[in-house]
């Protein structure tokens, strides 16, 4: 480099050899890159974010001892839940009640009942056969309704997306009821209710065919003249999947059909949608049931 | 830009702060890791210098206050790393392969000048620095993206959200700007 440039190409010269003797950090030199190197050795979190942190520490633990402080003294009972999938499975309580819990169901009960009741409850479908004690009235919590007993032998079908909750009686005698008491219902052996959320009523039916409801137990399917619509909503809960019925009319119809070979979804709705004059489409979430084209 | 300066200093020693650390470290690292290339001329070895020096910064800014002049004290001790880095790597390479040894020393024995020559050259970097901190950041980002990065005119417009136009006369200015700055010094030195 010259020592003294007085020609304007001298200072030109020298200004484009200063700017490539360096150049500017890019890519994972950038400033904003480089500095994550450096950040593991700051004290981190910020001093603030640690007083912040204690703070909300110390809140967290009070509030825990507080909740579990209101558990104990409120809630002194431990509860126990058992859910199914595609399987059935049989429960034995402690007070000697037997229940099958139908498949995508779950049931929650106390370790130990009070001596008071037997309180448990249900999401989706289950068979009691309660133990007699008529000093502890048992009850089946529902989502809708409540069903109270002393000693019987009943089935309870509250799965939560199903518009009615059905009760049938097998033995004994039971109490069907909804959470605000503005409906109640006795029933009798071989008699069912069923309940819907949407009018808040209650229908009392004679089911012919009460054993056929706990056909499941077995895993066998029986419907006996049932419409379709109520069929397909049994379907969907034995399988899991959301069946929809296009047609009021077809909801309507009435079928009989008995499944006892632990046949699939797709293998029953083949053989019911001869019967039923249906076709079915497997849509993306769900199955459409669709009267049969002329 | 001093008086914001020292207010981040201050934060930094008095209240531990790491937002002003932060900010600070944005404000200079660009510049000292141009300064620290200038030496090492490798990336990893010029991150590593100024990343060094921020982490000093960091432990020791307790003692902050002590620093006269910050930006006098930065470039100082940018310059000392960068040389005392090079001499490591030297030796280091002088450890591990003796083949290369004669090559490094080669290498330097031809490229050595006169230290009159170094010292100029060093001063002229150092006023080159300086002007180009003292133009307009978006001047100065423009100006290095076309002369350093070697972008055409339209990726810089395009980046920048500006016309070639402007590119150009942005150009232009830090051009103007930075011959100005060499012409004083040559004059003074006449």
């Amino acid at each position: 480099m010259s020592n003294k440039p007085t020609t304007e190409n001298g200072i030109d010269r020298i200004v484009e050899q200063l700017t490539s003797a360096t150049h500017s950090p890019r890519g994972d030199f950038s400033a904003e890159k480089s500095f994550k190197k450096l950040a593991p050795y700051l004290p981190r979190p910020f001093y603030r974010t640690i007083l912040f942190k204690a703070l909300a520490s110390a809140a967290a633990v009070a509030l825990l001892c507080l909740l579990t402080w209101h558990y104990v003294i409120n809630n002194p009972i431990e509860t126990i839940t058992i859910r199914t999938l595609a399987e059935t499975k049989s429960i034995k309580l402690p007070d000697g009640t037997q229940i099958k819990l139908n498949r995508y169901s779950s049931l929650t009960f106390p370790k130990s009942f009070s001596d008071k009741e037997r309180v448990v409850s249900l999401e989706g479908e289950a068979y009691f056969e309660v133990s007699k004690d008529a000093k502890l009235p048992f009850t089946v919590q529902t989502q809708e309704i409540n069903v109270q007993v002393l000693g019987t032998h009943f089935n309870v079908d509250a799965y939560p997306n199903s518009p009615t909750t059905k009760t049938t009686l097998l033995e004994g005698s039971v109490k069907v009821y909804n959470h605000q008491k503005t409906v109640e219902t006795i029933l009798k052996p071989n008699e069912c209710a069923t309940y819907s959320a949407a009018n808040g009523l209650v229908c009392q039916s004679l089911s012919s065919e009460a054993k056929n409801v706990i056909a499941w137990q077995e895993n066998k399917l029986i419907f006996t003249e049932m419409p379709v619509g109520e069929i397909m909503n049994e379907l969907s809960h034995t399988f899991n999947t959301q069946i929809k019925v296009s047609n009021l009319k077809l909801y309507n119809y009435r079928l009989s059909a008995r499944f006892e070979q632990q046949e699939t979804l797709t293998e029953i709705l083949d053989l019911l949608q001869s019967a039923g004059y249906f076709n079915y489409k497997v849509e993306k979430d769900f199955i459409k049931i669709e009267p049969k084209q002329q | 830009m001093d008086e914001s300066i020292n207010k981040l200093i201050h934060n930094i020693q008095n209240h531990d702060s790491q937002s002003s650390f932060r900010e600070l470290y944005n404000l200079f690292y660009n510049r000292l890791f141009r300064i620290a290339y200038y030496y090492v001329r490798k990336d990893e070895w010029a991150q590593e210098v100024v990343l060094d020096f921020f982490l000093t910064v960091w432990q020791k800014r307790k003692n902050l206050n002590e620093i006269n002049e910050w930006e006098n004290y930065c470039f100082i001790s940018i310059k000392n790393a960068s040389l005392n880095l090079l001499e490591k790597k030297k030796r280091e390479e002088q450890v591990f392969t003796k083949e290369t040894f004669t090559d490094v020393c080669m290498d330097t024995s031809s490229s050595v000048t006169s230290p009159e020559e170094e010292l100029l050259n060093e001063e002229l970097f150092n006023l080159y620095e300086q002007a180009l901190s003292e133009l307009p950041t978006k001047c100065r980002e423009v100006y290095l993206a076309i002369k350093e990065d070697k972008q055409t005119y339209a990726e810089v417009a395009e980046s920048y959200h500006i016309s070639r136009k402007t590119v150009d006369a942005q150009v232009q200015k830090a051009t103007l700007r930075l011959k100005e700055k060499l012409k004083k010094y040559f004059q003074q030195n006449k």
